[in-house]
């Protein structure tokens, strides 16, 4: 009866994928996938991506090079010459590998998230767009800093510079549109919105986001092994700090790990 | 100390294959533009796939060597020389102490990669040498090269009197087919675009502007419509990817690409493609062409059966020089 068995769990399996299954897979060129688990910034879609993402990560075939997560998505980009098919193509295998991984339990261990609390200053030496981002919402910026400080946000993906998180989500009252041409210069340490999307200047760059004001932290470290101050997963909360504070601050007596409030 | 820059070029950079692995981090890949001749470079002078090689742009560094090299150029052809003499691209050449490589014409290709036999003496960042100007580190300190720069090679005991250009050719057609169209495979968004858009991205010309840098190649004459303007959410993208900017023209990313984007990608170029779009020329025309998934992958392994053969052919040759020599 070995065949019967066999037959079953197999039908099993795909059942169980068919109703467990919220996410759609598509290619990204030859070499690369993307799991698409919905088209907006919410917590129920982070909380998914952030699961998938440590399924994926605990266990990843060889033949993935990188594993992207992105606000509603996880890329993951694979070796072509790491695998060998004949019947299907790679991208069939790879999509396998991905949804063989999903399917496990979502009591899956997800490591925990780390919160993190983060030291901005909002003189206005650095809230260059203080005026901008007072207009837009139609309050003193004593107050806009109140809305900034109240939330706490999550760092749902590292991209645009190495080390800049994307953190989301901003108070719809504060939630400025990017500028209409981008600042030739915006210095390292500038923190910025753009729409409900917090973000901070790892590097001197240019940028269009409205900055609201600066930390004194270091958060890209290419002598590190761990080059970037934050991971996507991460959840972070500022706290005010004054210009003195600013100048004073000590990075190597910082610990910027909370266990919340 | 034994590579001097002695005239900086517009961008020169050392690149291998890549750093993978930290994009999750917004740590671009990087890598050589065109990694078919950056591999080719490599095995010509008996080198590993991923050794790190200079990458050239036109105009481009000159160099003194004040140690004997055995080297190869492959990609772009920019005319190079040696004290004055024309030297191929795509063969070893063994130079003499005291040479100094000129590049004088900027004759094909955008590209143009030198390999060193042994190698390049680098720091890696995260496992690569290849240079990320945006978070500056790898290859040398995180910058393209400048005059004064000098580069390290690793210790080759040589004894060069002459300028030598060995008498085999690696033969590179395979790699580069005179057709003017660029294979690419659908993008997510492709569905976004207007039924005349979607005919028109594969029936008309197009061509590479002068907007084109490691990260991304603007083209031209392509304006394409969407149903809708709605914004998207940054999701991952690849080198290749061919994305529609708000404007209407189409941007290709390449090697210095941004991990995340978050313009619709109408397609992707093909991996085995890619050599080929890289070294075109400003103002030459082409079309895009969409083909399968399972044509793209193996269109690619037959290009890396095609490479592995000629790292084996090239090894054999240069091991045997080296023995008689």
């Amino acid at each position: 009866m070995e065949p019967v068995t066999v037959k079953l769990s197999f039908t099993n399996l795909t059942s169980a994928l068919n109703e467990s299954k919220t996410y759609s897979i598509y290619s990204v060129g030859d070499t690369g996938l993307t799991i698409c688990f919905g088209n907006g910034i919410e917590d129920e879609v982070y909380r998914q991506v952030q699961i998938a993402l440590s399924k994926l990560k605990s266990n990843p075939p060889s033949g993935w090079l990188d594993i992207i997560p992105a606000y509603t998505s996880i890329t993951i980009i694979y070796k072509l010459t790491n695998y060998s098919t004949y019947k299907v193509s790679v991208f069939e295998v790879v999509k396998r590998e991905v949804e063989e991984r999903l399917i496990e339990s979502d009591d899956f261990e997800i490591a925990t998230t780390r919160l993190l609390n983060i030291p901005i200053c909002f003189d206005s030496k650095f809230a260059l767009d203080k005026i901008r981002l007072e207009q837009f919402a139609n309050t003193s910026f004593e107050h806009l800093i109140d809305i900034f400080l109240s939330q706490t946000y999550n760092v749902y993906l590292l991209g645009f510079l190495p080390g800049f998180p994307y953190m989301a989500s901003v108070d719809k009252q504060i939630a400025a549109p990017r500028l209409a041409s981008p600042r030739k210069l915006v210095e390292a340490g500038s923190v910025g919105i753009a729409g409900e999307q917090t973000g901070i200047y790892p590097l001197n760059s240019p940028g269009g986001w409205n900055i609201i004001g600066r930390t004194p932290l270091r958060i890209i470290d290419i002598e590190s092994s761990t080059p970037t101050f934050f991971q996507p997963g991460d959840r972070v909360r500022f706290f005010l700090i004054t210009l003195e504070d600013f100048f004073t601050f000590d990075q190597s007596q910082f610990n910027p790990v909370g266990d919340g409030y | 100390m034994d590579i001097e820059i002695i005239k900086a070029g517009a961008s020169d950079t050392f690149q291998d294959q890549g750093r993978f692995g930290f994009q999750h981090l917004g740590i671009n890949p990087s890598g050589a533009m065109d990694l078919v001749s950056m591999k080719l470079a490599n095995f010509l002078v008996g080198n590993d796939d991923n050794e790190a090689t200079i990458e050239f742009c036109f105009p481009a560094s000159s160099l003194r060597f004040h140690t004997p090299a055995i080297i190869a150029l492959s990609g772009a052809d920019f005319g190079a020389t040696i004290d004055g003499i024309e030297i191929p691209i795509n063969q070893v050449v063994c130079i003499p102490a005291q040479s100094i490589l000129v590049f004088k014409k900027n004759k094909q290709g955008a590209y143009c990669y030198l390999a060193c036999r042994g190698g390049f003496k680098l720091q890696d960042w995260l496992g690569s040498a290849s240079t990320n100007t945006k978070a500056i580190a790898g290859g040398y300190n995180g910058r393209s090269l400048r005059k004064g720069d000098f580069i390290s090679i690793a210790k080759q005991d040589l004894r060069i009197e002459k300028l030598v250009v060995l008498n085999w050719r690696a033969n590179v057609s395979d790699f580069y087919n005179n057709s003017q169209t660029i294979q690419c495979t659908i993008g997510n968004e492709f569905g976004e675009l207007t039924k005349k858009s979607q005919s028109d991205f594969q029936r008309r010309k197009l061509k590479i502007t002068h907007q084109r840098d490691r990260m991304g190649y603007l083209l031209s004459a392509h304006s394409l419509q969407r149903k809708s303007k709605n914004e998207l959410l940054s999701t991952g993208v690849n080198f290749g990817t061919i994305q529609l900017l708000p404007s209407g023209q189409l941007i290709c990313l390449m090697a210095d690409h941004q991990t995340t984007g978050g313009y619709p990608r109408v397609a992707h170029v093909l991996s085995s493609c890619r050599t080929k779009l890289v070294q075109m020329k400003v103002n030459q025309e082409f079309s895009f062409e969409l083909v399968s998934l399972k044509d793209a992958e193996q269109t690619f392994i037959r290009q890396e059966v095609n490479l592995s053969k000629l790292k084996i052919a090239c090894h054999y040759a240069i091991n045997q020089f080296t023995i008689s020599y």
